[in-house]
């Protein structure tokens, strides 16, 4: 904060009745927009009772085997279940944004795996490597979607979850390169790398002309290559993935 | 309504952090009075961040109205890791953006050096800005880029430092610079100085 300078330009103060109006309207709009709407009376409907005790029954006991897949790391006969089941769940998430959400989750979850195995299992790690690839282009894919939505909150929400992820995953990922096995270093260095690369990279949101004010004069091409606002994944290795060895 | 001076409210974008985004979360969840004091915390520096970047008080009223909309129906997405300001700029960059294209009254950085004169320039002066009037610098800032628009206001406006103008808009420090470096090279060509008009 060293540099900082006092007000050049003068500052310009808003009017007391418009701010006092425009509060007074926020607070009618927050009254419906924040509140939770009611859920439906799905469960209330008796007919539905016979056929929601069949899929609970089912639910307990694939949720058994499920909950036991849930700690299974790469490598380990339980963790495909894991990964279907994570699959289905993403599936049955129909909302850009909370799938979004969750896709970052099961990158963050990677990530961890990646983390446990490098201490814990060092040979699986490719495999865990691959893993944390495979869902970082999922995620990368959701983001980029969204941040072609044409609603500026959908975009906003986009841009937010993937800074907070690059932040997160370049972190881990320095402190976690040394304890890999070689065979495992290059994919990471090459996630680490496009990360360092995308940093400077303009957001989507920006208009594509010139945004960044490098006072470019040439016109750019007709079709630019699009600049990925993600996290890019590194080509998979040739480690199979566990559910195709077991 | 006049600009004028007045005590310096400007919120660090350090500062504040996590009761701004504990406020958010509560908003988040329902609470409309939490959302109310951020409004309270955050309407004044909005209406800076948007008043130099229109031609008119009628369309910065309008775009402030925007920005807290905006925000209000995102809220409940708020990722508390993010700084909320850092979120609250992006909602009214957007915003700025988004009502620009649709009024197509922003002229391209290509555009402001094509400007008689823009060939002719020496050595940027940032002190040119508090010397001009300040309707001719709102003028001349309409025909910058948005990013270079939001970094001169951040900049000679808020008063924010180079590294937090980084932090805030998502970009290196020694990008921030360069854009502000060239954002007053075009508004030199962009702005009569005095002696030039005497």
């Amino acid at each position: 904060m060293s540099d900082r300078r006092p007000h050049m330009l003068e500052r310009p103060v808003i009017r007391e009745k418009f701010r006092t109006q425009l509060r007074s309207r926020l607070m009618t709009e927050a009254a419906v927009v924040l509140t939770p709407r009611r859920r439906t009376a799905f469960f209330a409907q008796l007919w539905l009772r016979p056929a929601l005790a069949a899929v609970l029954i089912g639910v307990l006991v694939v949720g058994g085997a499920t909950n036991a897949a849930a700690s299974s790391q790469p490598g380990e006969p339980l963790y495909g279940l894991k990964r279907v089941s994570e699959d289905v769940q993403v599936a049955l998430t129909f909302d850009d944004v909370a799938r979004m959400q969750l896709l970052s989750d099961l990158t963050d979850r990677r990530l961890d795996e990646l983390a446990k195995i490098a201490g814990e299992n060092p040979s699986a790690a490719p495999t865990a490597t691959a893993e944390y690839a495979d869902a970082v282009e999922r995620f990368a894919n959701a983001v980029d979607k969204l941040r072609d939505a044409d609603a500026a909150d959908t975009r906003d929400a986009a841009q937010a979850v993937a800074d907070a992820a690059r932040e997160k995953h370049i972190a881990v990922l320095d402190a976690l390169k040394e304890k890999l096995p070689d065979s495992a270093r290059p994919s990471i260095d090459r996630v680490i790398e496009r990360e360092n690369q995308r940093e400077g990279a303009a957001p989507a949101d920006q208009p594509k002309q010139n945004e960044d004010g490098q006072g470019r004069t040439t016109p750019r091409p007709a079709n630019p290559t699009p600049q990925r606002a993600t996290i890019r994944p590194t080509p998979r290795p040739a480690t199979p993935r566990p559910t195709e060895r077991n | 309504m006049t600009p004028n001076r007045q005590k310096d409210d400007t919120v660090r974008p350090g500062g504040a952090t996590e009761e701004d985004a504990s406020l958010a979360v509560r908003a988040g969840k329902g609470d409309a009075a939490a959302f109310g004091a951020l409004y309270d915390r955050h309407v004044g520096a909005v209406y800076r961040y948007v008043y130099y970047r229109v031609r008119n008080d009628a369309d910065a009223e309008d775009l402030v109205s925007d920005v807290f909309m905006r925000a209000l129906r995102a809220i409940p997405r708020y990722e508390p890791r993010q700084a909320f300001l850092a979120w609250l700029y992006r909602i009214a960059r957007n915003a700025v953006i988004d009502r620009a294209r649709r009024s197509r009254v922003q002229i391209s950085f290509e555009d402001a050096l094509a400007h008689p004169g823009a060939d002719q320039v020496v050595e940027p002066d940032a002190g040119l800005l508090a010397l001009s009037d300040k309707e001719t610098v709102r003028q001349a800032l309409t025909r910058l880029t948005p990013l270079q628009q939001e970094i001169i206001v951040l900049r000679f406006v808020e008063g924010y430092s180079t590294e937090e103008i980084a932090s805030l808009v998502g970009r290196r420090e020694g990008t921030v610079r360069g854009i502000q470096f060239r954002a007053l090279e075009a508004l030199r060509s962009l702005i009569p100085s005095r002696e030039a008009l005497a």
